[in-house]
């Protein structure tokens, strides 16, 4: 993947406000972040929105020796402030004046798409309309007259097929010339077109409200604006709560002019019970259906009479996936055989990393000897940190074939429908359908999974997301149970290990269920889903989705666990003179402290301890911890186990391991979502809690039945 | 618009069935959201199915398939739209997937539709 390889390069460039700004706006599964794959190649940059945890990506476009930033806008619906990608994506709009955007508009479902774009047009914002999945159309047999198009919303409508980059170099070199046009132009002066008409006509009540606030607003500006005016009139009417930040400029003007804020709103509001008196409906009612009105009927004058919208084997393929019977066998087969391909086919690529740290380890030994570095220092790079590190990096290839098979199954079409049969499951703990795929994730790592909950609209349904997916059980604890199953239950192994994710997935929904009783219900929570056509995966998309997801725990990899891995290390070995990992070692003191604490759970030993403190850093440090802790006294870390453990206290144990704290990266990443640290430490004390218990009760039931 | 006896929510909307929305009995942003998502008044929509435990259902408007929860299509009244024939067979064919068939009553279908849309006011 040379593309995704050159992403990480910290190409942190910063918006160098020379360069002219090109945005991507669209309809969620109308292509574009395809499409900004396509344009921006590898010199992309991903970051947030400030202030918030949405995603914001960056591009260089380069053309001829022209430059231009590319702007990947969240994929929305509608320009509302209903939601926090509708809110983003408007302000960057309306606050950093684009010098183009690019709209990217689905040919196969135009009437839909087009709802956007009228919104986009409203706002006088330079437009260039990429009309993507073109041989989607064509081969649904939609003939769709792309210069009528055009000629109706007066702007350059260009077809593409963003997957296969066709139409993406007229796109852009279309895009290039109306930014540099417009770049450096006053706001006022950036056009779309010549002939400034109103692109929809709402009736007359509403175009008198629209032109009597106009007039205050033009006043206000002491300029016409072009039609931005009538936007900004329309917005008010249809009564956006949040209010773009140059609205607020404008109030102050009105103020500064002798109208007050307070008038203008005053007048809005009686605009709107005009409105509301003349035609008995809400004024934002009348015009969302005034722009899917205006949408249907240009989406039916540019369909060509000829076209036979004749829907796709998408419907022949959801009456199996979707069939009474048949729909719930084959979500789990899909879910069984995705976790199949995870474990079988990572374990020989897993060892072939093992052998080639191993391999590196020897020739970096051999080389820092050759030249003469001090044995310590040799130890501390060749022992503590590769090995450290290869022992964590050993979790890539389950982890990146996992997200590999999420990203198939997403780019098919497959992970809507999942969502939608797992809704109702989900809906009986509080949870919603689209929180599935969270979940699923966090069976790989949990900081994708709590990342991965930022598609989930209401703010409540993701609070309870984030703090219940520490108990999937992440990629990272499952070498704990494999190599404690493997030495106490032999061939009852696989399913003492299945028995702790399916505890995980339980506690996850008894967690949910419990959540839900006390956060206060969000209004605002909906399940209102998509389902788009079955695609077939394109293989650059697939690959680098898997990336993005996979590489949150590569950098973990690289960072936390580095400093960790040298930390355990250190503590490991000092103070001078004391062997490695002794009871005398600075570690084995913290260790023999703590180890109290988790007697009554049947594990009360110093080494246990001290393995569970390094499990907060990453779940994958415990088995290493374990290694170098028993490595000092014993040559195989299962003949140590065996002689420290029962069966019991080693189901007790990884017990605790399923359940307390997540690790140092979840727990930042829990922090940086929710914007919270209460409900962090929440998330820390309440799995800690619950895990000690869990423990304990294993341990102490299985003494009081025997199975000591 | 229709006869009051007529009306029912989209939930209890008989499967594979064309009809009208009539009205959006909630407010705030689930209206919004319903709206957005192109369900407003006036719009042909049918109820394609139902997940297989009864709910979310499918639904079909504006060339475009949602899934919505029970309770969220409860908040929406319609009324069936009047000549259920034509589009009843367009979307059976659709579902079935058997594109050739009523090849000729599709293309009819579809055309109605987007002529009832486009004056449904003087429905």
């Amino acid at each position: 993947m040379p593309n995704a390889a050159a992403n990480t390069t910290a190409d942190t460039t910063p918006v160098v406000a020379t360069l002219p700004v090109i945005a991507i706006a669209g309809n969620p599964n109308s292509g574009k972040t395809a499409l900004f794959n396509a344009i921006t190649g590898a010199r992309q940059h991903v970051g947030n929105w400030p202030g918030v945890t949405v995603e914001r990506k960056e591009g260089l476009i380069k053309r001829d020796g022209n430059e231009a930033l590319l702007v990947d806008l969240p994929g929305t619906y509608a320009f509302g402030s209903r939601a926090l990608d509708e809110t983003i994506a408007r302000d960057f709009i309306v606050n950093e004046n684009p010098d183009v955007v690019i709209n990217v508009v689905d040919s196969t479902h135009l009437e839909r798409n087009l709802y956007l774009t009228l919104q986009l047009l409203e706002m006088d914002v330079p437009v260039i309309i990429a009309l993507n999945m073109y041989d989607e159309a064509n081969s649904l047999n939609l003939q769709i007259d792309v210069e009528k198009l055009s000629e109706l919303l007066e702007v350059e409508v260009i077809p593409t097929v963003a997957v296969d980059g066709k139409g993406v170099d007229k796109l852009v070199c279309s895009a290039m010339r109306i930014a540099h046009a417009n770049q450096g132009r006053k706001e006022q002066l950036k056009t779309r077109i010549a002939k400034r008409t109103p692109i929809i006509d709402y009736g007359k009540t509403i175009e008198a409200e629209i032109a009597l606030l106009g007039k205050h607003l033009v006043d206000a500006y002491e300029s016409n604006q072009g039609l931005y005016w009538r936007w900004q009139a329309i917005k008010l009417l249809e009564a956006d709560i949040a209010i773009p930040k140059k609205f607020e400029s404008v109030i102050d003007i009105s103020a500064a002019r002798g109208k007050t804020a307070h008038d203008l709103k005053a007048e809005v509001a009686e605009a709107r019970a005009r409105i509301r008196q003349v035609s008995g409906a809400e004024a934002i009612d009348l015009i969302t259906e005034a722009r899917y009105s205006h949408a249907a009927r240009i989406a039916e004058a540019v369909i060509g009479q000829d076209s036979d919208p004749a829907k796709s084997s998408s419907y022949a393929i959801d009456r199996i996936v979707l069939n009474p019977w048949l729909a719930y066998p084959i979500f789990f087969g899909v879910i069984w055989v995705m976790f199949k391909i995870t474990f079988t086919l990572s374990e020989p690529i897993a060892e072939w990393f093992v052998t080639l740290f191993d391999m590196f380890g020897s020739i970096v030994r051999g080389i820092l000897m050759g030249i003469g570095v001090p044995l310590l220092l040799v130890d501390f790079l060749v022992d503590g940190i590769i090995s450290g590190v290869g022992a964590v990096l050993e979790f890539a290839p389950p982890i990146f074939l996992l997200f590999l098979v999420i990203s198939i199954l997403e780019d098919i079409g497959y992970m809507a429908r999942a969502a939608l049969l797992s809704d109702r499951l989900m809906r009986a703990v509080g949870l919603h359908g689209k929180a599935f795929i969270p979940m699923i994730l966090g069976f790989g790592c949990n900081v994708t999974g709590i990342l991965a909950t930022r598609s989930l609209d209401s703010p409540r349904d993701r609070l309870i997301s984030i703090l219940i997916n520490p108990l999937i059980s992440c990629a990272g604890r499952l070498p704990v149970y494999v190599l404690f199953a493997t030495a106490f239950f032999k061939e009852k192994r696989s399913l003492v290990v299945f028995s702790l994710y399916a505890m995980g997935v339980l506690l996850a929904a008894l967690a949910a269920k419990i959540l839900s009783l006390f956060i206060e219900p969000d209004a605002s929570s909906t399940f209102v889903l998509e389902l788009p056509p079955y695609r077939m995966p394109r293989i650059s998309a697939v690959l680098t989705h898997t990336w993005e997801r996979g590489k949150e725990f590569l950098h973990k990899a690289g960072t936390v666990i580095l400093l960790a891995v040298a930390i355990v290390w250190i503590l490991a070995n000092m103070p001078p003179g004391t062997g490695p990992g002794s009871p005398e070692s600075f570690i084995g003191r913290i260790g023999t402290a703590i180890a109290p604490v988790f007697k009554p759970a049947g594990f009360g030993t110093w080494e246990a301890a001290v393995a569970l403190m390094f499990g907060v850093v990453a779940k994958e440090l415990i088995i290493g911890t374990l290694g170098v802790l028993y490595s000092a006294s014993d040559a195989s870390l299962t003949l140590a186990i065996q002689g420290a453990w029962t069966p019991l206290s080693a189901y007790a144990f990884m017990m605790m391991v399923l359940v307390y704290v997540p690790c140092v990266a979840t727990i930042a990443s829990i922090r940086r979502e929710t914007g919270s640290w209460q409900w962090t430490t929440l998330a820390v004390a309440y799995t800690l809690v619950l895990g000690w218990i869990l423990a304990v009760l294993v341990y102490q039931i299985g003494m009081l039945i025997g199975l000591g | 618009m229709s006869d009051a006896r007529h009306l029912f929510s989209l939930d209890t909307a008989p499967p594979q069935t064309q009809n009208t929305i009539v009205s959006i009995n909630c407010q705030g942003p689930v209206r919004r959201r319903l709206m957005d998502m192109g369900l407003t008044p006036g719009t042909q929509v049918a109820v394609e199915g139902a997940a297989p435990l009864g709910d979310p259902i499918i639904v079909w408007a504006r060339g475009c398939r949602l899934a919505l929860r029970c309770g969220e299509a409860a908040q929406i009244t319609v009324a069936p739209t009047m000549d259920i024939t034509e589009s009843s067979k367009w979307l059976e064919s659709c579902s079935s997937g058997r594109k050739h068939r009523h090849r000729q009553g599709q293309r009819g279908g579809g055309r109605r539709r987007r002529r009832q849309r486009g004056n449904r006011g003087s429905m």
